[in-house]
């Protein structure tokens, strides 16, 4: 049930959401996310997992903010019990224009007192032993890290909800418009209507839709496809560090449209991002905007082969696209609505992940100015404690050490453990305890989950879905269909 | 009069034998090239009959018991047999063979089981 009114309502429970969420927690302000999906991160863009060191151009608020976020993580991890690594950045040039691009990269990094230095051919050769010939030179900054997008965002949303903010689920804001008098707001959602005094809009890829309902019409996002490609397992351990492939335009150093990217769990992803004014989607919902492109696929190939030349077309197993939504402005959107008081935009682009910490303090900040009352609650508890690993529990709870998922090793009790946590779903499991996510990609555990999801939460197998909506695994039990009364 | 074109699945030359029926006496046949597969295409115009092959759920388990009709029906009944299947729980012990269904659908024909099952402890 809606609550009728609170001080803050935060449309949206992604990476921003989430994020605003847990600092809100702090103080004892009352809060309400509010999530169109079914679970917490759903909407999210899904990004590579990069905690970047550096992004976005000199100057721009997205470059501050990521740069300024990147230190934050090796508390925030263990503050929120999520995994996080610093695996280093080798960004490698293979040309004499592309080694202006690295060196440009080194001389920013420094201006931001980041660690970095440049590599010469041997020493890259000796780092990455994988990587081409062809290197002439590379910079390598330890700082880069990497962590599980989804990991962290449901992470902080647990914290968030530890401490006294509640989130509610598939629930949709249908409207937004400010009361006579101007003081407050009536959100208007497909569950009802709260009053909020002031709004955050962490819509993501529906900011401007949001904004639009509050009259302000003051950006537009802009869908960006980005392609995703994973390698066999058999392939971990192919590079040691993110591998970046520097720019041919010295201007960009900063920018990268494809590498090669370690995740958290051990498997090597290839990016491809869009290039600039390459607007390839036309619609944010589309089939096309999640999927993936042969031609996308031949230039993911040909841009890690480029850097590592032993990758060969059948070591990508699996593949997804996604939305990135990319603000009209231009730079990172963070800032209170001129034309709506009391309404605070969030419209970003990538890295979400690697400056959400800062974007929050951020939102805090404006919030703050705009005479929102934060006083700090004396019981604020910042850790969350993760879900135990396989066989942890094993003596209390003999069903962490029954595998159910063989592929990445994830016991029933972890599994129990997620969905008493808010798993709802099959992707809300695997999500939480990676069931699902192994090499044959919950061929062999979905049923299983599929019957512990029925069982802990007490519902018909028929009603359990893959993410919510009418994704229902069970359509029809095909004797009940033809008369069977059992 | 109809002419009706069976391509014949008893061997692999697959023969199109045309057969012309007046109302439902059979008045030709053509194109075979052996006895079998002669009958076989009279009998998929005037008689045309399958073996049912499903399943029933079985009392004290989650897991379902294979079946089958014991000789091919007449494909007008499949659908009653599918629908009568749905009604009937098998109980323990059952041997392949075993009657499951006596006259299936009032098609004369039984429904019996394709494999042994016990009833054990349901595995998740």
């Amino acid at each position: 049930m809606l609550p009728r009114e609170v001080d803050v309502a935060i449309i949206g429970g992604g990476m921003m959401g989430s994020a605003v969420a847990r600092e809100l927690s702090k103080y004892k302000v009352k809060v309400a996310v509010l999530e169109k999906e079914i679970e917490v991160s759903f909407g999210q863009a899904k990004g590579s997992g990069a905690v970047h060191s550096i992004y976005g151009p000199p100057g721009s608020l997205r470059c501050k903010l990521t740069v300024e976020s990147n230190p934050l993580f090796d508390n925030l991890a263990k503050k929120l019990g999520f995994g996080f690594k610093r695996v280093g950045e080798i960004i490698a040039a293979l040309t004499e224009e592309e080694e202006k691009s690295v060196d440009a990269y080194v001389k920013f990094a420094k201006s931001q007192k980041i660690p970095i230095r440049k590599l010469t051919k041997d020493e890259v050769r000796e780092m990455e032993p994988n990587i081409t010939d062809e290197v002439v030179a590379a910079s390598y900054c330890p700082m880069e890290g990497i962590a599980d997008g989804f990991a962290v965002n449901i992470a902080m949303a647990e914290n968030a909800m530890q401490n006294g903010v509640p989130f509610y689920f598939e629930t949709e804001v249908k409207g937004l418009s400010l009361l006579p008098g101007g003081e407050d707001y009536i959100v208007e959602t497909d569950r009802g209507n709260l009053k909020a005094r002031y709004v955050v809009n962490a819509a993501g890829i529906n900011a401007d839709d949001v904004a639009r309902m509050a009259g302000d019409d003051s950006f537009s996002v802009f869908p960006l496809r980005t392609q995703y490609f994973i390698l066999d397992r058999r392939l971990n351990g192919l590079v040691n560090h993110n591998v970046k492939r520097a720019r041919p335009d010295p201007k960009e150093f900063w920018r990268s449209y494809g590498w090669i990217q370690r995740e958290v769990h051990g498997s090597i992803l290839l990016i491809l991002g869009a290039e600039p004014g390459e607007r390839d989607i036309q619609e944010k919902d589309s089939e096309e905007a999640f999927s993936n492109t042969r031609e996308g696929f031949r230039r993911a190939l040909r841009q890690v082969q480029a850097l590592v030349p032993s990758i060969c077309p059948r070591d990508i197993v699996h593949m997804f696209g996604r939305v990135i939504a990319y603000p009209s402005t231009g730079d990172f959107l963070i800032k209170p609505s001129e034309k709506s008081p009391g309404l605070i935009n969030i419209c970003l682009q990538h890295p979400g992940l690697s400056s959400c910490p800062m974007v929050a303090k951020r939102v805090i900040g404006f919030l703050d100015e705009l005479g929102l009352s934060l006083e700090e609650k004396s019981n604020f508890n910042p850790y969350r404690k993760p879900i135990p690993s396989l066989g942890e529990l094993y003596d209390q709870d003999p069903r962490y050490a029954h595998v159910v998922c063989r592929c990445e090793h994830v016991s029933e009790g972890q599994i129990i453990e997620a969905i008493r946590r808010g798993a709802k779903t099959l992707d809300g499991v695997k999500f939480r305890v990676r069931a699902g996510m192994g090499r044959c990609h919950g061929g062999f555990c979905s049923p299983r989950v599929t019957k512990i999801l029925a069982r802990e939460l007490n519902i018909p197998v028929e009603q359990v879905t893959k993410r919510g909506k009418r994704s229902n695994i069970v359509k029809f039990r095909t004797k009940k269909l033809l008369g069977s009364k059992s | 009069m109809e002419k009706r074109t069976i391509r014949c699945i008893l061997c692999p030359l697959g023969c199109e034998v045309r057969v012309s029926v007046e109302g439902d006496k059979v008045v030709s046949v053509n194109g075979y090239e052996c006895p079998r597969g002669r009958e076989h295409a009279i009998r998929e115009v005037t008689d045309p009959r399958r073996i049912v092959t499903t399943t029933v759920q079985v009392e004290g388990s989650s897991l379902v018991l294979s079946v089958r009709t014991a000789q091919p029906v007449p494909k007008d009944s499949i659908f009653d047999v599918m629908k009568e299947t749905a009604s009937v729980r098998a109980s323990v012990h059952i041997k392949r063979g075993d009657v499951i269904i006596h006259n299936v659908a009032n098609t004369g024909v039984d429904l019996i089981a394709t494999r042994d099952f016990q009833t054990k402890i349901e595995r998740s």
